[in-house]
């Protein structure tokens, strides 16, 4: 926690890591605590490795072959490269799509995400710091928003914008931004009331160092954890778009057309095409969401100790 | 306030054919559905399909399909749904049968009575389902409000009738501008309305008001995104359906579509994946029907020249380009390994079998290396930039042909941009000309009606070349179509029709890919007849156990 906490009072609320969950080696959350924190080790690991790991190139058009289409696990092409996850419809090797689809998710996610956080914070710190019309009119945008729905957003602004990871990035900030803008605002006006803003105030510091040095280290514990669980929705998020073959292009597959291009053949009994990148996304998300709880738990109990 | 993120509001808005069938359930959830299944199917449990609907006996015939229709206003929107769902309801004075055959509709007979004019025989003792007799002045309507109404896509259809004239309630005379020796063809096209609604708009007929024509079924129900309900019309000219109740559902989704037949929630669906046919043909419980349908796809090469740039630079504008790229297709791969072989690798713009089809044009071969050579003649050694376009909810296996062809491209050193995208997003950008290589599929009874909309010079005034993206125009082809079309004799007009076949496919004006399969799957009980035009008619359902 500590990061987040250069001045005020979160530094002063308790060891980092610690703090708020408390767990202890041997103690069952601890074990669960731990098994997250591998996995997310793999996966992210996975995703960054993804070009040496991967045994193909699967966004080199050049090298998918139509005759290696739809081998089963553990089989070999006529090549004798085996494809220990099989193959997909256009002969993409699995493990490889999953490896680099999963880079695509976790970017296109991660970028939206952070994004929306930026947007957000500036929104909201304006908002409460300004205070009077502008706050008003920016909480009216942030409500009039929050109002549609993240997906009904999301599409309509790939309907108006074209496709591609850029505008799914957009999409994902759009659709988001409010609320981190909501959380920030209410931290904010909060903070704004408190002994250390109105002492930076007696000192006549310029706004942007109250703001930036004071108030914005204070306002963050809260909407970084929104920001954890906000990035596995975005995840989740570019899953949808994609399935729906709105979101990244067909020849860089994320896990989500990856899904979406295997469920053709479900019934078909061809479950390895969707069943694996299906697992990766599903891991990926949970591993995201723990995340964010524990983090939400870290930040409560370090509150509840102030 | 709580709020779902993912709410399934604005996914039925959007891409509403497939989120119609789980109403108000979100994306994100069928995504989580499409694991589920396949974690099921990997565990065998889907093998356990329901039977429900093979044993249960069924006044009411449920029917899944592909595409939703968009209006019941039979002169609107000239797509294949649409027009599927107008042929329940309404008839037109010629038909096509299964095989693609002209066959007569609500005129039982017609003749040429001269160059430019037809005579058509109407039938006696037809009714509209309002109970009015079926007569002359309901045709002349019909023609005239499918030429004036605004926006209506079937104008290029009466485009050349220049006269009508009632000689009785039961002779019609159409007179054509120029010799027109397709016009019966046409014909089949005009759904036949009362006069009385000669005037209504296409909201009248989708609140039913006006949807009413001589057709097998009345309506019963249409709203858009939830399917349509039809009941048997008990005064119909013909052979009556078999079933009192007809109701449409869509499914645009493959797996959602072969997921309701399975379930139990249709009798039967329309456009089956080719990997589910393999694996039904081998189920006892069910049937499935198939044939060559008169659906060809191809891809459009724009060959205009872009204003900056020199003929020899633009690469699409040169035949022996176009000609590499064909090449650079492995057609039968396409077929075998993406279709399971529901389909037919293609050297013409119609299928076999279809008037003006030239049976002696070879399939182009597939030889990268031969490629290769070709793009270095032509200037190209190093390969260039394309933009491949298809829609990704259209034709069976569309992306995926898409990206299997740009992945063969990607091999003879054609560096491609794919843009895929749903239907209703991409024909308006590809109308509009935004790609290089566009997908198209076309279905045509007859070579010179394809030909004339895909690939004569653009002429709108004529109702020529009005989806010839290609921007082709080769003199011979439009001087031989014209002679064609005013060619009473029907074997010298199909020697005209493949000769202006061939020169369009020797040019490359479009690269074709293949005819697609037509598919249907049923429950055991019933039987349908493959129709060549995809079509999928609810009064041509039958029990299988009845003869015909």
């Amino acid at each position: 926690m500590s990061r987040y906490g250069r001045s005020g009072t979160l530094v002063a609320s308790g060891t980092p890591g610690r703090s708020g969950t408390g767990h202890r080696a041997g103690s069952p959350g601890y074990a669960s605590g731990l098994t997250i924190a591998i996995v997310a080790g793999v996966l992210l690991g996975a995703a960054i490795a993804a070009p040496w790991l991967a045994p193909q190139d699967p966004y080199d058009l050049a090298s998918l072959r139509l005759d290696h289409a739809r081998l089963a696990p553990l089989t070999r092409d006529e090549d004798g490269t085996l494809h220990l996850l099989g193959s997909d419809d256009q002969g993409r090797d699995m493990l490889s799509a999953i490896l680099y689809g999963l880079r695509v998710s976790l970017g296109v996610a991660g970028a939206g995400t952070a994004l929306a956080l930026a947007v957000g914070l500036a929104a909201g710190l304006g908002a409460a710091w300004r205070g009077g019309r502008l706050e008003a009119l920016i909480m009216r945008v942030v409500d009039l928003q929050l109002s549609f729905p993240t997906i009904l957003v999301a599409l309509m602004l790939i309907a108006a914008l074209g496709q591609g990871p850029d505008k799914v990035i957009i999409a994902i900030a759009v659709s988001q931004w409010a609320y981190h803008a909501r959380t920030v605002r209410s931290t904010a006006a909060t903070e704004l009331r408190r002994d250390y803003i109105a002492a930076a105030r007696g000192l006549a510091l310029p706004a942007w160092r109250i703001l930036i040095g004071h108030l914005l280290p204070n306002c963050l514990a809260p909407v970084v954890v929104l920001a954890t669980a906000q990035m596995a929705a975005a995840i989740s998020l570019e899953a949808t778009l994609s399935f729906l073959g709105l979101g990244v292009p067909v020849t860089r597959p994320s896990l989500g057309l990856l899904i979406a291009n295997g469920a053709q053949y479900v019934f078909a009994g061809q479950y390895w095409m969707s069943l694996w990148p299906g697992l990766v996304l599903l891991a990926t998300i949970v591993v995201i969401q723990h995340t964010g709880e524990q983090f939400g738990r870290a930040v409560a109990g370090g509150v509840s100790r102030r | 306030m709580t709020i779902d993120p993912r709410q399934g509001a604005g996914v039925r808005m959007m891409c509403s054919p497939t989120s119609a069938r789980l109403p108000g359930r979100s994306a994100g959830l069928r995504l989580m559905v499409g694991l589920v299944l396949a974690v099921l199917t990997a565990l065998g449990v889907a093998d356990a399909e329901a039977d429900s609907a093979a044993t249960r006996p069924a006044p009411a015939l449920r029917i899944g399909l592909a595409a939703e229709p968009t209006t019941l206003d039979p002169h609107a929107v000239n797509i294949a749904p649409n027009n599927a769902l107008a042929w329940h309801l309404f008839e037109a004075l010629t038909h096509i049968d299964a095989r693609a055959r002209l066959i007569p509709g609500l005129a039982e007979s017609w003749q040429a009575i001269g160059a430019t004019e037809w005579e058509f025989r109407l039938r006696h003792g037809v009714r509209f389902h309002d109970g009015s007799p079926f007569e002359a002045i309901d045709v002349v309507a019909s023609i005239e409000r499918a030429r004036r109404l605004p926006n209506g896509q079937f104008g290029s259809f009466v485009q050349r009738i220049s006269a009508l004239r009632i000689i009785d309630p039961h002779t019609l005379r159409i007179s054509t501008s120029t010799p027109y020796a397709a016009l019966p063809l046409d014909l089949d096209s005009i759904f036949i309305i009362s006069h009385r609604n000669a005037m209504a708009s296409s909201d009248a007929f989708d609140r039913g008001e006006a949807a009413i024509g001589t057709g097998p079924w009345r309506l019963r129900r249409f709203s858009r995104g939830e399917g349509v309900e039809l009941e048997r019309n008990d005064d119909y000219r013909g052979e009556p359906p078999q079933w009192q109740t007809l109701e449409l559902k869509v499914y645009s989704a493959e797996r959602s579509r072969m997921a309701a037949l399975l379930g139990g929630d249709v009798d039967l669906i329309e456009s089956v994946p080719g990997a589910d046919l393999v694996r039904l043909r081998g189920n006892a419980r069910y049937s499935v029907a198939q044939a060559v349908s008169w659906r060809t796809l191809f891809f459009h090469a724009d060959e205009r020249v872009p204003e900056k740039a020199a003929a020899k630079d633009y690469p699409l504008a040169n035949p022996s380009v176009r000609q590499a790229l064909s090449m650079a297709i492995d057609r039968r791969a396409i077929v075998d390994r993406l279709l399971d072989g529901a389909g037919l690798p293609a050297s013409n713009l119609v299928s076999p079998g279809v008037f003006g089809h030239d049976d002696t044009l070879p399939t182009p071969v597939f030889d990268p290396a031969r490629a290769r050579a070709l793009l270095a003649q032509a200037g190209f050694p190093a390969g260039f930039d394309l933009t491949v376009a298809a829609p990704n909810n259209r034709y069976p296996g569309d992306a995926r042909i898409a990206q299997a062809v740009a992945a063969m491209f990607a091999r003879i050193g054609v560096r491609v941009r794919l843009v895929t995208l749903p239907v209703n997003v991409y024909l308006p950008r590809a109308r509009r000309g935004e790609f290089a290589l566009a997908l198209l599929g076309w279905g045509s009874f007859s070579g010179d009606l394809a030909l004339r909309s895909l690939l004569a010079t653009r002429d709108p005034a004529r109702g020529n070349g009005g989806w010839n993206w290609s921007y082709y125009s080769s003199a011979k082809v439009d001087r031989l179509l014209e002679t064609a079309f005013g060619e009473i004799d029907l074997a010298r007009r199909e020697a005209m029709v493949r000769a202006a076949m061939r020169q369009a496919m020797d040019d490359v004006a479009v690269i074709p890919l293949h005819h697609t399969m037509a598919s249907w799957a049923m429950t055991r009980s019933l039987s349908y007849e493959a129709r060549t035009d995809e079509f999928t008619l609810g009064h041509h359902v039958r029990h299988a156990a009845l003869p015909r």
